[in-house]
C-alpha cells in the first residue's frame, strides 16, 4: 500500500519495520475519512484487532489496528482529533466488533464516536464523568517525544511521510 | 404519583423490540454459567432469544491506567491478574512488548523455559475450561477429573514460579528462576501421564451422546462473523480459520518444533470443544520436544533491566497466542520510568463481542452452551 495507489484519502502512509514496531504500515487519515478507510480494510480481508486511544499534546490520537488471517501483517490506521472537540465517525457499521472498542475508548478518553449503535458506558459506571486515561496538561507529551518511526528504508525527513515506490512497501 | 425508577441504567436503556409479548430477563451477573460477573440482558420470546446485550465492567480494575502509574517492572504482577488461567501468556505478552521496544535479547535457555511453562499453563487453562464447560452443561464429575490433572500442573509450575495461579515468572530478558531438576523430571513424567488420560476424557465425555446433543450444531459461527468481530484463538480455529499467532506472527522459538494448528470447519460449539482438546495434545508435543532439546545456559540475559530502568522512547505492538486467542500489548514509551500508554488487547473481549449477534434466535439453554464454548474469563474481558 502506498499513498499514490491508496483507495481512500490518506494524509500519509509510512511503511514501517514490523520487527521493531509490530506494524507493517502507519496510515494517517482525516477523521472524516475513517469509515472509507475501514471499508477498504474490510474488503481487503482484514479483521479488527483493537481501537486504542492516546492522549498527546496535539490532541487525542485514535489508533485502529487491523490484521489479516491469511496474510499476517498489522496495519495501524491513525487519526488525531482535538481535545476540545473529540468527535470521530464510528466504524461499527463496517466492523461490528469495533462497537465495544469504541465504547471503551469513549469511557477512557471521552472521545465520541458518532454513529456508534449503542453508545453506552461499557467498562466504567454509567454515572462516571471522569475519563481516567486523559492526562493532565503538564504530563502530556507531543507526538515527537513518543513516536520513533522505524521506516523500512532510510528516510531523510523525520516528520511527514512521502510517497514511496511500491517495491519498498512489499518488503514487510 | 412520582416516577419510580425501576431497574438500573442498563435495563432502562435496553429498548425492547416491537412485540409486547416478550420477557426481558437478566442473566447474571451471578449466573454460574457466566464464570464470574458477566451480565447479559436478554429479551425472550418463549424460550428463544430475540435480542441480548452483554453488560461488562463488574470486575473492571483499569489495568491500563495502572500501567501508566507503575514502573515497567512493577507492572509485571498485574499480568497474572488480567487472565489468571493463562497468566504466563500475559507475562509473555508484556515482557515481549518491552523486550521488543528496548531490543533486549532473551537467552536460548530462557526461550525454552518460556515455551515449556507457557504451554504447560495452556494445558491447565484448557483443562479447567473443559471441566467447567461440562459443568455448565450439567455433568458434575468431569471437572473432578480435570482438577485432578490440573493439580499436577499447578504443583509443577509452583516449583519455578512460586505461585499456583497468578504467576509472575517472566522478567525482561528471561525468567526469574531456572528450572530445577525436580521440575524437569516431573514434567517428563507428566507428558505420558496426560496422554494416557486423554482417551479416558474422550470415552467419558467427548463421545457422550448427551454432550454431543448439547454441542453439535449449536452456536454456529461463520468465518465471516469471526472476522467482523475480530475473534481469534480456538473460537476462530473452530470456524475454519487457520490462524495461530505462534505461526502467523512467529515469536520466540516456536518455529523449531514440529506441531500442528488444529482447525475445524464446522463452527459449532462441538468444534471449539474438539479444538481445545486437540490443542492439549499439540502442547504436549511441543513440551516433549522442548524437554528433549533444552540447552544449558543463562535463564536471564546478562545486563537485564534493573527495577528502575527506563526503555527508549517509541512504540511497539507485540502479540502472543493465549489459551483464548490473540493477546496483544500496545506499548508507548516516552523514555521515562513509567509507560506513557499501555493497551491490552484481551482475546476474550473480542470473542464475547460476537455473542450478541450469534445468540439471536437460539434457545436460552443453548446460549449457556455457546457462552461456555467461548471460554470466558471475565477479569480478562473487563481488565
Amino acid at each position: 500500500m502506498n499513498i499514490a495507489t491508496c483507495p481512500f484519502p490518506a494524509i500519509a502512509i509510512t511503511a514501517t519495520d514490523y520487527a521493531k514496531c509490530g506494524s507493517t504500515a502507519y496510515c494517517y487519515v482525516e477523521p472524516r475519512n475513517v469509515v472509507r478507510a475501514a471499508k477498504y480494510f474490510f474488503e481487503a480481508g482484514y479483521f479488527i484487532e483493537d481501537v486504542c486511544g492516546l492522549d498527546l499534546e496535539e490532541g487525542f490520537e485514535v489508533v485502529y489496528h487491523f490484521d489479516s488471517f491469511t496474510a499476517p501483517g498489522r496495519v495501524s490506521l491513525r487519526l488525531v482529533v482535538p481535545h476540545d472537540k473529540p468527535v470521530v465517525p464510528s466504524i461499527a457499521g463496517v466492523f461490528p466488533g469495533a462497537e465495544w472498542h469504541e465504547r471503551e475508548t469513549t469511557d477512557f478518553f471521552g472521545v465520541v464516536f458518532e454513529g456508534n449503535p449503542n453508545p453506552k458506558p461499557l467498562l466504567l459506571p454509567d454515572d462516571m464523568t471522569l475519563h481516567p486515561l486523559v492526562k493532565e496538561q503538564k504530563k502530556r507529551q507531543p507526538a515527537v517525544n513518543v513516536f520513533v518511526v522505524h521506516r523500512l528504508s532510510e528516510g531523510k525527513e523525520p516528520t511527514a511521510a512521502k510517497k514511496k515506490p511500491a517495491d519498498e512497501d512489499e518488503e514487510a | 404519583m412520582s416516577e419510580i425508577q425501576t431497574g438500573d441504567y442498563y435495563t432502562r436503556h435496553f429498548s425492547p423490540g416491537p412485540s409486547d409479548d416478550t420477557l426481558i430477563i437478566n442473566m447474571g451477573p451471578q449466573h454460574p454459567s457466566t464464570h464470574g460477573v458477566l451480565r447479559i440482558i436478554v429479551e425472550l420470546d418463549g424460550e428463544y432469544i430475540l435480542r441480548c446485550e452483554p453488560v461488562l465492567g463488574y470486575v473492571h480494575r483499569m489495568h491500563e491506567h495502572m500501567g501508566e502509574t507503575k514502573s515497567y517492572t512493577q507492572y509485571l504482577p498485574n499480568m497474572g491478574r488480567v487472565d489468571y488461567l493463562h497468566a504466563l501468556a500475559w507475562n509473555w505478552a508484556w515482557c515481549g512488548a518491552v523486550e521488543k521496544l528496548a531490543g533486549i535479547e532473551v537467552p536460548e535457555r530462557a526461550q525454552y523455559i518460556r515455551v515449556l511453562t507457557t504451554e504447560l499453563n495452556r494445558i491447565s487453562s484448557h483443562l479447567l475450561w473443559w471441566g467447567a464447560y461440562i459443568l455448565d452443561l450439567g455433568a458434575f464429575s468431569p471437572i473432578l477429573y480435570a482438577f485432578q490433572d490440573r493439580e499436577i500442573i499447578m504443583d509443577l509450575l509452583q516449583i519455578p514460579t512460586g505461585s499456583r495461579l497468578t504467576y509472575c515468572y517472566f522478567r525482561f530478558g528471561g525468567v526469574s528462576a531456572d528450572l530445577s531438576d525436580a521440575f524437569l523430571a516431573g514434567l517428563k513424567d507428566f507428558v505420558p501421564y496426560l496422554r494416557g488420560r486423554l482417551p479416558m476424557y474422550r470415552d467419558l465425555v467427548t463421545d457422550n451422546v448427551i454432550l454431543r446433543k448439547r454441542c453439535e450444531g449449536i452456536g454456529h459461527f461463520s468465518p465471516e462473523l469471526c472476522r467482523r468481530y475480530g475473534a481469534t484463538g480456538p473460537v476462530a480455529r473452530g470456524s475454519g480459520i487457520d490462524y495461530d499467532v505462534r505461526r502467523a506472527e512467529p515469536y520466540s522459538i516456536y518455529d523449531r518444533f514440529d506441531w500442528e494448528v488444529p482447525v475445524l470447519e464446522a463452527g459449532d460449539a462441538m468444534s471449539r470443544y474438539l479444538i481445545r482438546l486437540a490443542e492439549i495434545e499439540q502442547s504436549l508435543k511441543i513440551i516433549e520436544q522442548a524437554l528433549a532439546t533444552i540447552p544449558s545456559g543463562d535463564f536471564i540475559a546478562k545486563g537485564a533491566p534493573k527495577p528502575k530502568w527506563a526503555p527508549p522512547r517509541g512504540e511497539t505492538y507485540f502479540a502472543v497466542e493465549g489459551a483464548r486467542g490473540k493477546i496483544g500489548v500496545w506499548l508507548v514509551s516516552d523514555g521515562t520510568k513509567t509507560p506513557y500508554r499501555v493497551k491490552l488487547r484481551a482475546p476474550g473481549y473480542c470473542n464475547l463481542s460476537l455473542f450478541a449477534e450469534a445468540a439471536q434466535g437460539v434457545l436460552l439453554a443453548d446460549a449457556v452452551s455457546i457462552l461456555g464454548s467461548l471460554d470466558l474469563v471475565i477479569p480478562e474481558i473487563d481488565r
